[in-house]
C-alpha cells in the first residue's frame, strides 16, 4: 500500500483556542465535548503553564475533568439533541470564580450546529468580568484563521480605545503561543526594541494581559512578527483604532540581515535610533561566525550542506535565505504549510537564485543533512541517523522541554540556529 | 409497506397519518406508526389522548443497559404500535439530530421493521435537514406521501420537500404522491392538479373539510373509530389502497419561478418534460427489492462510562481512530472537519513521540497514523457533506489498501450525514469497507469508540474458516496510547518463546489486516488487562467466534507471572518447559527480593489509584514485608471492578474519596504514599511517588517500582525546590520572558 502522510494540521478552532487561552489572564470556556477540550487543555498548559500541579485530583470539579485549563461543557449526544442549556448555565459562574479577567465561550464544530445563543447565558449570568462569545470558529480553515478571527472578534466586542498615547511603545502582531520557542522569540524581539529605547505595549493574543491589550490602542504602531497570523489583525486594527502597521514584506526576522532591516523598520515608524540594537547584532555575529569559522576550517561546511525546512512562508523564507545565502547550505526540500502564502513569489526568487527551484514542494527529507520541521515531521523520518540533524522550529513538539528560553526569531535566534548547525555538521 | 408523510407545518400530516394507521389496522395489517415531530403529537388520535413518553426522552432518563423497546413502544387502537420520538424545547438544540437518535436507538433496541405490513413516518413540516431527511433514506420509507392544500404556501412546500425527495432518492424511485387536504369547503383544486402534472406525481386523494374530523379529534379518535361508516373515513380508507397499491415514480420539481408562474396563472409549459419523459407521462418503473435497513453489527457492547451515565472521558471518534490506525495495509477514513483529525492524530503523535524520546522505540502507526479527513467545510455543513465524503473515499481508495475503515465525527452526525449510502454495496468490494459508528462522541466516549473500532473495525475482517494452528496464541486488549505498551509485549513475547509458543496477532495493535483476517489461527487468546475494555472483547470473541481465552490478563510480578505462564503451558500440554521457565525465573526474583527487603520491611505504603487490578504493587510490598495500612480504588473511566487475591491483608476503599488523602495520611502515617500522580498540597509527612497506569508486566514488574522506594526513602522528605514551589503557589508570576 502506498504510504500517506496523516500528519494533520491544526485548524480553525485550534488557532481560536489559542488566541484566547494567550491572553495571560483569560481563560476559555469550551462548549463543546471532552474530545475538544483535553487535547487543547494539555497543548495551553503546556505552552503557557499558569499551574503548579498537574494532579488531576486537583481538579476534580464539574467541566474540569482532571486538567487546570479550558474547562468544557461535556456535550454528548443528548446535548446536541436538546441543548447544553442547564451545563452553559452553571459553567459560566463557576469559571468565572476563578478570578480570570477575561472569559472566552468558545463552540466547539458540533456545538455551532444546535445553535445555542452563547450570548444569551452570558447576558443572564451577569457576570463582572467581561465575556466573548466566538459561536463559530469555522469548519476547517487554517489554524491562522481561526486565531485572527477570534483575535478580532475579540477587539470588536471589547473595543479597545486608546486613552494615552504612549510614545516610542509599539505592540507586536503575529505571534501565538501555538509557536515553537514563541516565549523566547518574544523576549528577543523585546530586548533589541529596548536597547533601542522602543517598549513593547502588547504582545496581541501571545502572554499580554488582557488589560495590556485593552491598551493596545496607545501605541504608536503594531509591529508585525508573523504576517499569517497578523495580516487581518493589523488591517482591522488601522481601520477600527487608526493604528498603523509597519509589516515586513520578506517575513520574520530570522537572521541577522532580517532582523536588522527588521528593527530599523520598527525605529523608522516611530522615530528611534536603530544603532544599539544593530550594535548588539553585529557584536551577535562575531560570536557566530567564530563558531561557523572553526567549523568551516576543519570541514568546509556549512558550505554545501543540505537542508529542508517546513514551516509557514513567514519562517521559511528568511531561513531558506539566511542558510542559503549566509551560510551557504544548499536548499533540498522546502514544503510549506501554508501554501498560499504571498510570499511564494519571494521563496521562489531565492530558490531559483539557488538554483533548487524544484526543491519547493518536496516533502520526503530522507538523505537531507539538517531538517528543520516541526517535530513531527521530524519523528516521522524513518532513518534514525536523520533525528541528530533535525530542529525543531514548529508544533508539535517532542516533548523536549525549554526551560531557558530559547529563540528562533533576532539576533539571539540566529546564535541559536548556528549553535543547532554547528553541532549537527561537525561530526559529518 | 413504509411510508412518510410530509407537508407544509399545520396542514394535517399526524392527523392524515394517524387516520391512515386505523385504516390499515382496520384492514387487519400490522401497523407502526411513529412520530417524527417534537410536538409529540401525531399518535394522540390512536392512543386515545394522552401523549406517550417520547423516545429521546426516555434515551435521556434511562440506563442503557435498562433500556427496552417496550417502553417506547406502545399500542394504540387496533393494536397499531406507536412511537414518538420527540425532541427538544422550541429554540434549542438539534431536532433533527433528535430524529438521528431515534431511529438508532429503535434499531439498537430490535424494532424489526420486516414485523410490519405498514410503517408510517409522520415528519416535521419539511426536509429541513439530514435528521427529517432520515426517513427518506434507503431502507425506510418506500412512498412519500405529501400532504398539501389548495393554497400557494402548501404548494410550494410541497415542491420543496419533492426536491428533498429526489436529492435522497439515490438510485431507488418512490413512489411519491400528493395528499389535498382542503382548506375551503368548496373551490378550485385546479392549481394542485396542474402542479401534479408539471412535477409528474399522482393525487392520490382529496380529503374535504369537514367538521367529521374536528368531532372524532375532540374525542381523541381517528375516524376509523369515531364514525368508520362516514363518507370521510371511506375516503381514507381508499386512500390506504392507494398508498398500498403506488408504485415507483420519478417526479421533478419545479425551479421557483417555474412554479410562481405555474400557479399565478401566467402561461406555463412543462418544458422539463417532453412526451418521452417517465415521469410527465406516469410510465413508472419497478421499484428494487428493499434495502437491508441498519447497519450489521453496530456494537451493543457498551463503554463503563456509558453504562455509569457518566460525563464521556474523550469521543468515541478518536477512541476508534486511535485503534483502527494500528492496523497496517488499512486505511482510517475520518469524515469531519480537519479539528477532529487533528486532534485524534495528535493523541497517537503524542504517545508516539513519547515513545520514542524516552525508549526509543519506534512506533509507524503512531508517528505516521495512516488518517485520511474529509475537511468538512462550512458550506458542507450547510448542504451537507457527501461530496467532501466521496472526495475523502476516492483518496483512500487511491492509496489501494486492504481495508478502509469509514469514521464520523459530531458534525457529520449532527448534520445527518448518510455515509452508509456513499459506500460500495456487498462483501465482496477490494478494499473491504467497514464502517466504524462514532459520530464524535454521540455514540459515546473514547473507550466506546475503542470497543466499536475492535468490533466493527478489526472485528468485521475476522475470518470465521480459518483453523487453528497449534503454536501461537492472540494478545487481546492492549492500551495503545500507555507508554510501556511495546516493552510489556516485547516481555511477554520473550516469556511466550520460552513455552515455544508465538505471537499470532495482536488485537488491535501493530497488526496488519491479513493477520486480523487469521485471527482464528490461534487457539488462545492472551488478555493484555481483564479491565472493562478486556471484558468486552472476551466476550465479543468468545460469543462470536468460540474463541477461548486465559483466565488471567499479563502478569506483573512473580505469583502472578508464574500462574500465567502455567495456564498458558497447560493450555498447549508444555509443562515441563514452564518448569524450565520458572526455575529461572524465580532464582532471579529471589535475589531481587533479598537484596531488597532490609530497606524496605516494615515500611508502611499507602496507595491511592485508578487503577482496579493493584495486586503486582501489593505482592512486591507483602514479599518485601512492607505494611500496606491503606488501599484507596477512584472512580476511573476505564474500569469499574476492583479484584484482588489479598482480601485478607489489607483494608481497601473502593471509591475511595481523594479529599480524605490528607486525613487518611495524618492518621496512619505510611512512610510512602503512592499514586498515579504526584499530589500537592497534602501532609510533608510521609515521601510521596506514583505508579504507572498501566503496570510493567514480568516477574520483575512491581520490583523496578521497589528499586525505587528504596532510594526515595533515603532522600529528604522535602527536597529543597518545594520551598520555591511554595512562592509559586502563593501567585508570583511565573517568568514568561514575555514584553511586560
Amino acid at each position: 500500500m502506498k504510504n500517506a502522510n496523516a500528519c494533520l494540521p491544526p485548524d480553525s478552532l485550534t488557532g481560536a483556542i489559542m488566541a484566547m487561552e494567550g491572553i495571560r489572564d483569560a481563560a476559555v470556556l469550551l462548549n463543546g465535548p471532552t474530545g475538544c477540550k483535553f487535547y487543547h487543555g494539555a497543548v495551553v498548559e503546556g505552552q503557557l503553564p499558569r499551574e503548579s500541579s498537574f494532579d488531576p485530583l486537583q481538579f476534580l470539579e464539574e467541566f474540569y475533568f482532571g486538567q487546570p485549563r479550558v474547562p468544557a461543557t461535556y456535550l454528548d449526544g443528548d446535548d446536541y439533541v436538546f441543548g447544553a442549556s442547564a451545563k452553559l448555565e452553571r459553567i459560566l459562574p463557576t469559571v468565572a470564580a476563578k478570578g480570570h479577567a477575561l472569559i472566552a465561550v468558545v463552540n466547539s464544530p458540533g456545538a455551532a450546529l444546535i445553535g445555542d445563543d452563547l450570548n444569551r447565558f452570558i447576558q443572564a449570568a451577569n457576570l463582572d468580568i467581561p465575556c466573548v462569545a466566538l459561536e463559530s470558529t469555522g469548519y476547517s480553515g487554517t489554524m491562522e484563521e481561526g486565531f485572527q478571527e477570534a483575535v478580532i472578534q475579540t477587539l470588536r466586542t471589547l473595543k479597545p480605545q486608546p486613552t494615552a498615547e504612549k510614545p516610542c511603545t509599539v505592540n507586536l502582531l503575529g505571534i501565538s503561543i501555538f509557536q515553537k520557542h514563541w516565549e523566547g522569540n518574544i523576549a528577543e524581539l523585546t530586548r533589541l526594541l529596548a536597547l533601542c529605547g522602543v517598549n513593547v505595549g502588547a504582545v496581541v493574543c501571545a502572554g499580554s494581559s488582557f488589560e495590556e491589550i485593552m491598551e493596545m490602542g496607545n501605541s504608536q504602531c503594531n509591529v508585525m512578527v508573523h504576517e499569517e497570523l497578523g495580516g487581518r489583525i493589523a488591517e482591522w486594527c488601522e481601520s477600527r483604532l487608526g493604528l498603523p502597521a509597519m509589516r515586513p514584506v520578506n517575513g520574520a526576522p530570522i537572521g541577522f540581515d532580517q532582523t536588522e532591516e527588521w528593527v530599523r523598520g520598527v525605529c523608522r515608524a516611530v522615530g528611534a535610533s536603530p544603532r544599539p540594537a544593530v550594535e548588539a547584532i553585529d557584536q551577535a555575529r562575531v560570536r557566530g561566525v567564530t563558531y561557523i569559522q572553526r567549523l568551516n576550517s576543519l570541514t568546509g561546511l556549512p558550505k554545501g550542506a543540505t537542508f529542508a525546512v517546513r514551516a509557514p512562508a513567514s519562517i521559511a523564507l528568511p531561513l531558506t535565505q539566511w542558510l542559503h545565502d549566509y551560510l551557504g547550505m544548499a536548499p533540498a526540500a522546502v514544503d510549506l504549510t501554508d501554501a498560499d502564502s504571498l510570499l511564494i513569489p519571494e521563496m521562489k526568487e531565492i530558490l531559483t537564485r539557488a538554483n533548487a527551484l524544484d526543491a519547493l514542494g518536496v516533502t520526503d527529507f530522507s538523505g537531507v543533512d539538517m531538517i528543520f520541521a516541526d517535530g513531527a515531521a521530524l519523528a516521522q523520518i524513518s532513518n534514525p541517523d536523520g533525528m541528530m540533524t533535525g530542529v525543531e522550529i514548529a508544533l508539535p513538539t517532542m516533548g523536549y522541554i525549554d526551560v531557558v528560553h530559547k529563540c528562533l526569531l533576532g539576533a539571539q535566534g540566529s546564535l541559536h540556529l548556528i549553535e543547532w548547525i554547528v553541532n549537527a555538521l561537525r561530526d559529518c | 409497506m413504509r411510508v412518510a408523510v410530509y407537508g407544509k407545518g399545520g396542514i394535517g400530516k399526524s392527523t392524515l397519518s394517524a387516520n391512515l394507521a386505523a385504516a390499515l389496522a382496520q384492514d387487519n395489517k400490522r401497523v407502526l406508526q411513529i412520530g417524527c415531530d417534537p410536538k409529540q403529537d401525531s399518535t394522540r388520535l390512536l392512543l386515545g389522548g394522552p401523549h406517550p413518553r417520547p423516545v429521546l426522552e426516555y434515551l435521556r432518563e434511562t440506563r442503557r443497559e435498562e433500556q427496552q423497546l417496550g417502553d417506547i413502544l406502545h399500542l394504540g387502537w387496533k393494536g397499531v404500535h406507536c412511537v414518538e420520538a420527540g425532541g427538544p424545547e422550541p429554540g434549542v438544540g438539534c431536532a433533527g439530530r433528535g430524529i438521528l437518535s431515534a431511529f438508532a436507538i429503535l434499531e439498537n433496541l430490535g424494532c424489526a421493521w420486516s414485523d410490519y405490513d405498514a410503517i408510517i413516518y409522520d415528519v416535521l413540516g419539511d426536509v429541513v435537514c439530514g435528521g427529517f431527511s432520515v426517513p427518506l433514506r434507503k431502507g425506510y420509507a418506500q412512498t412519500v406521501l405529501v400532504a398539501t392544500s389548495e393554497e400557494f404556501m402548501s404548494i410550494y412546500a410541497a415542491n420543496n420537500i419533492i426536491r428533498g425527495v429526489c436529492n435522497m432518492e439515490q438510485g431507488e424511485p418512490r413512489a411519491v404522491g400528493l395528499v389535498v387536504n382542503r382548506r375551503e369547503r368548496e373551490g378550485d383544486i385546479e392549481d394542485v392538479r396542474r402542479f401534479a402534472e408539471a412535477v409528474g406525481a399522482p393525487i392520490l386523494a382529496v380529503i374535504p373539510r369537514s367538521r367529521a374530523f374536528h368531532g372524532a379529534e375532540s374525542q381523541a379518535q381517528t375516524l376509523a373509530e369515531a364514525c368508520p361508516q362516514s363518507p370521510e373515513a371511506e375516503i381514507i380508507r381508499n386512500l390506504a389502497k392507494a398508498v398500498f397499491q403506488a408504485e415507483p415514480c420519478q417526479p421533478r420539481p419545479l425551479e421557483d419561478s417555474a412554479l410562481e408562474e405555474l400557479l399565478l396563472g401566467r402561461n406555463f409549459k412543462p418544458a422539463a418534460f417532453s412526451k418521452m419523459d417517465k415521469a410527465s407521462q406516469n410510465l413508472l418503473t419497478p421499484l428494487a427489492q428493499a434495502s437491508l435497513q441498519g447497519r450489521p453489527g453496530v456494537s451493543r457492547f457498551l463503554s463503563k462510562s456509558l453504562l455509569a451515565r457518566e460525563p464521556l472521558h474523550g469521543c468515541a471518534f478518536t477512541g476508534a481512530v486511535n485503534t483502527l490506525t494500528q492496523i497496517r495495509n488499512a486505511v482510517t477514513l475520518a469524515h469531519g472537519p480537519k479539528s477532529c483529525g487533528h486532534i485524534a492524530a495528535s493523541t497517537m503523535l503524542s504517545s508516539g513521540m513519547a515513545s520514542l524520546r524516552s525508549r526509543g522505540v519506534r512506533l509507524p502507526e503512531q508517528l505516521n497514523p495512516v488518517l485520511i479527513g474529509t475537511e468538512m467545510s462550512d458550506d458542507a455543513m450547510i448542504h451537507g457533506g457527501m461530496d467532501a465524503f466521496r472526495a475523502g473515499l476516492d483518496k483512500a481508495l487511491a492509496l489501494q489498501p486492504e481495508a478502509i475503515f469509514v469514521t464520523t465525527t459530531c458534525p457529520a452526525g449532527v448534520i445527518g450525514d448518510d455515509v452508509d449510502q456513499a459506500l460500495p454495496v456487498g462483501n465482496a468490494s477490494k478494499p473491504q469497507i467497514l464502517r466504524v459508528t462514532t459520530d464524535g462522541d454521540i455514540e459515546g466516549d473514547y473507550l466506546q469508540g475503542v470497543i466499536n473500532a475492535c468490533l466493527e473495525g478489526a472485528g468485521g475482517l475476522i475470518d470465521p474458516s480459518i483453523q487453528p494452528d497449534d503454536n501461537c496464541v492472540n494478545i487481546v486488549a492492549e492500551k495503545n496510547i500507555a507508554l510501556n505498551a511495546e516493552s510489556n509485549f516485547r516481555e511477554m513475547e520473550r516469556l511466550l518463546s520460552m513455552l515455544g509458543l508465538r505471537v499470532n496477532c495482536r488485537f488491535v495493535r501493530q497488526c496488519s489486516v491479513q493477520q486480523l483476517r487469521e485471527l482464528l489461527r490461534a487457539p488462545l487468546q492472551l488478555p493484555a488487562y481483564l479491565d472493562h475494555l478486556g471484558r468486552v472483547l472476551q466476550d465479543f470473541l468468545t460469543g462470536q467466534f468460540g474463541c477461548t481465552f486465559t483466565q488471567n490478563p499479563f502478569p506483573s510480578g512473580f505469583h502472578e507471572t508464574e500462574r500465567w505462564l502455567r495456564e498458558i503451558a497447560d493450555f498447549f500440554g508444555r509443562g515441563s518447559l514452564a518448569d524450565q521457565a520458572f526455575d529461572a525465573l524465580r532464582g532471579e526474583y529471589l535475589q531481587a527480593i533479598d537484596d531488597l527487603r532490609p530497606h524496605l520491611a516494615g515500611k508502611r505504603l499507602m496507595l491511592v489509584t485508578y487503577i482496579h487490578d493493584v495486586d503486582w504493587i501489593l505482592e512486591t510490598a507483602f514479599d518485601l514485608d512492607m505494611e500496606v495500612v491503606k488501599v484507596g480504588i477512584l472512580n476511573y473511566t476505564q474500569d469499574n471492578r476492583y479484584r484482588t487475591r489479598y482480601k485478607d491483608r489489607l483494608t481497601v476503599d473502593v471509591g475511595y474519596d481523594p479529599q480524605r488523602r490528607g486525613e487518611d495520611i495524618m492518621e496512619l502515617k505510611p512512610d510512602l504514599f503512592l499514586g498515579n500522580y504526584q499530589p500537592s498540597g497534602l501532609p510533608e509527612t510521609t515521601h510521596y511517588d506514583t505508579v504507572p497506569l498501566c503496570p510493567n508486566t514480568g516477574h520483575l514488574g512491581g520490583l523496578a517500582l521497589a528499586q525505587r522506594w528504596r532510594r526515595l526513602l533515603n532522600a529528604p522528605l522535602q527536597e529543597g525546590w518545594r520551598k520555591d514551589e511554595a512562592r509559586l503557589m502563593k501567585g508570583e508570576e511565573l517568568n514568561w520572558g514575555g514584553a511586560s
